[in-house]
């Protein structure tokens, strides 16, 4: 084995000791909030798939994180299935309507499906609203904790490895995906059509495939979301929602492996860092977005590069 | 016949692309369509591949109608090809790109290669390794790991024909392979033509401007001037007929 292999070996794993050992040692704020950093990152680094590597955009994946997090909290309460099948059960839900609402509007090119998906995420909003029987509208539900046996993961602690493992599992099948076919071909897509489909990738398939990826990521990061909160709320999912979750791959960097991560965790501290001044939230959001896409296009993971070339320069 | 194009007509709202052509490749092959700007030959190559859908006509490949069938359908059915202006995978690497022609010949899903079962790293390190056998047999040796976006023109023209022959085609087309290349890169790519006929068997169907080019390496040539079939023989044939020499060149000239 060679040196560099053995030191990159050594280097993950005590990144992975540190995370393992975070609930021990941190303070349960910082836990919950390594539990939404995790939560969001699953979601982005899902989008990425789609949006940073198939060059396909949606303005929908909170309603997937909703579908996700509404299926497996009903699963719970309403059948009293165990969370470990609620979870999955959830993440299939909102794969198989991605594939219902992809079918249509990713066989025309363009921005079809940003719209669609756009519109989507509304219609997805009003249902969690007003079909009270089911959801319990405006006032909520309450999600029960996760049991293994006599177990229940009732603190924030406990649920930060079922989020962390989770993650980290999502997070290397998708970096697995991206060096396959499949990944491949997705970039394909973005790169040149044409001549994705001159060395015989189906078009269509492989744009279905990438939405269909990134809503099952979205929706199994929702069932984890309702566990992380115990009580979900139709406005958790509205747009604005699915409108950060782009802005984190944007001003984290589209189609970098690791772009995700850094968009993920600046969008789960800033309301937290924000405090009193909260009311301007989405004020300071437009500005972020705007100042990143000026100075920054290819996101905050080419910050160091951009900051040693001005210095090389000065 | 290999590859029988029949009373091919292609209109763009109104205005004549392609006008009743009938075109017949067999097997083994180097066939260049040649003619001036605008005289169809780039529309020709969209219909074959799928691209445009024309007016009439059929085309049959290897006996089966291909007319109707998506361009990766075309693609698998064995009829690869390059582009005018490249069409790489910019943000790949030159590697990347030929792996990418690979696609129909990778078995491995989403869910084998998610988990990287073992059959999928197996098949994946075999693609790998025929890519880079192919980017050797193109004369790329030593760029795998470029950015594809930063190679020389010539030698983008070169990557696009590696993924083109990942596709392990039985027919072959290029558009356009040699604009913009050098004396010398026109030389090595007449020798790889032969050498792709020759040692792969595929079938080439190829369309061009530089004449002399076209006359050192074709079996035969078929000319096109305002989307009509107006002439078709071997090199010799075409220097000397006299309705290519108007089209061309307009009249009382030869061609060089």
């Amino acid at each position: 084995m060679s040196k560099v292999k053995k030191n990159k070996i050594i280097f993950w794993f005590i990144i992975l000791s540190l995370f393992l050992a975070a609930p021990q040692v941190l303070d349960n704020y910082f836990v919950y909030l390594l539990n939404l950093f995790f939560i969001a990152c699953i979601v982005s680094v899902g989008l990425n798939i789609l949006t940073g590597f198939a060059g396909q955009v949606s303005l929908g994946q909170a309603a997937f994180f909703g579908i996700g997090a509404y299926t497996s909290s009903l699963c719970m309460i309403k059948i009293g299935f165990p969370f470990w099948l609620s979870l999955p059960l959830g993440g299939l839900a909102g794969a198989g309507i991605s594939l219902l609402i992809g079918l249509p509007s990713l066989k025309v090119s363009g921005y079809y499906l940003a719209l669609v998906t756009l519109a989507f995420n509304e219609i997805v909003n009003l249902i969690m609203i007003h079909w009270k029987d089911m959801t319990n509208g405006t006032d909520g539900l309450n999600t029960p904790s996760p049991k293994l046996g006599e177990f229940v993961f009732s603190s924030d602690g406990s649920k930060y490895y079922v989020i962390f493992l989770l993650a980290l599992f999502l997070f290397m099948a998708a970096r697995n995906i991206l060096k396959s076919k499949t990944g491949r071909a997705f970039i394909s897509l973005k790169d040149s059509e044409v001549a994705s489909q001159s060395v015989g990738i189906n078009l269509g398939k492989y744009k279905i495939i990438a939405f269909m990826i990134s809503a099952f990521y979205a929706s199994l990061a929702g069932g984890l979301h309702a566990i992380a909160l115990s009580y979900i709320h139709p406005q958790d999912f509205s747009l604005f929602r699915s409108i950060i979750f782009l802005m984190m791959i944007v001003i984290g960097g589209l189609g970098t492996l690791r772009g995700p991560f850094i968009g993920a965790a600046l969008f789960t501290l800033l309301p937290e860092a924000l405090g009193k001044f909260h009311e301007y939230q989405e004020l300071i959001y437009a500005f972020i977005l705007l100042a990143s896409i000026i100075f920054l296009p290819s996101g905050l993971i080419r910050l160091p590069g951009r900051l040693a070339a001005v210095t090389r320069k000065v | 016949m290999f590859l029988e194009v029949r009373n091919l007509s292609v209109n763009f709202g109104g205005v004549k692309a392609l006008g009743n052509i009938f075109l017949d490749v067999s097997e083994g092959q180097v066939r260049s369509v040649i003619g001036p700007n605008g005289a169809g030959k780039t529309t020709l190559f969209n219909v074959i591949s799928g691209l445009i859908r024309p007016d009439s006509g059929s085309i049959i490949f290897d006996g089966e109608e291909i007319i109707g069938e998506k361009p990766w359908e075309i693609s698998k059915k064995g009829i690869a090809r390059t582009f005018q202006n490249s069409q790489l995978f910019i943000t790949m690497t030159a590697l990347e790109n030929v792996a990418t022609g690979m696609h129909s010949h990778i078995c491995s899903g989403v869910f084998s290669s998610a988990l990287a079962v073992p059959a999928f790293r197996r098949e994946e390190s075999a693609a790998f390794e025929e890519a880079k056998r192919l980017m050797e047999f193109v004369g790329l040796k030593g760029f795998e790991d470029f950015a594809s976006s930063s190679l020389a023109f010539g030698q983008q023209r070169l990557l696009e024909l590696a993924r083109a022959l990942a596709t392990d085609p039985r027919m072959l087309l290029l558009d356009e392979p040699v604009a913009g290349m050098n004396y010398e890169e026109k030389q090595r790519l007449a020798l790889l033509l032969i050498k792709i006929r020759e040692e792969l068997g595929i079938t080439i169907l190829l369309v061009e401007h530089d004449i002399k080019w076209v006359m050192q390496v074709s079996d035969l040539i078929s000319v096109l001037d305002y989307g009509e079939k107006i002439a078709e023989g071997e090199p010799m044939e075409i220097k000397k007929d006299e309705r290519v020499i108007e089209a061309y060149l307009g009249k009382r000239r030869k061609i060089a």
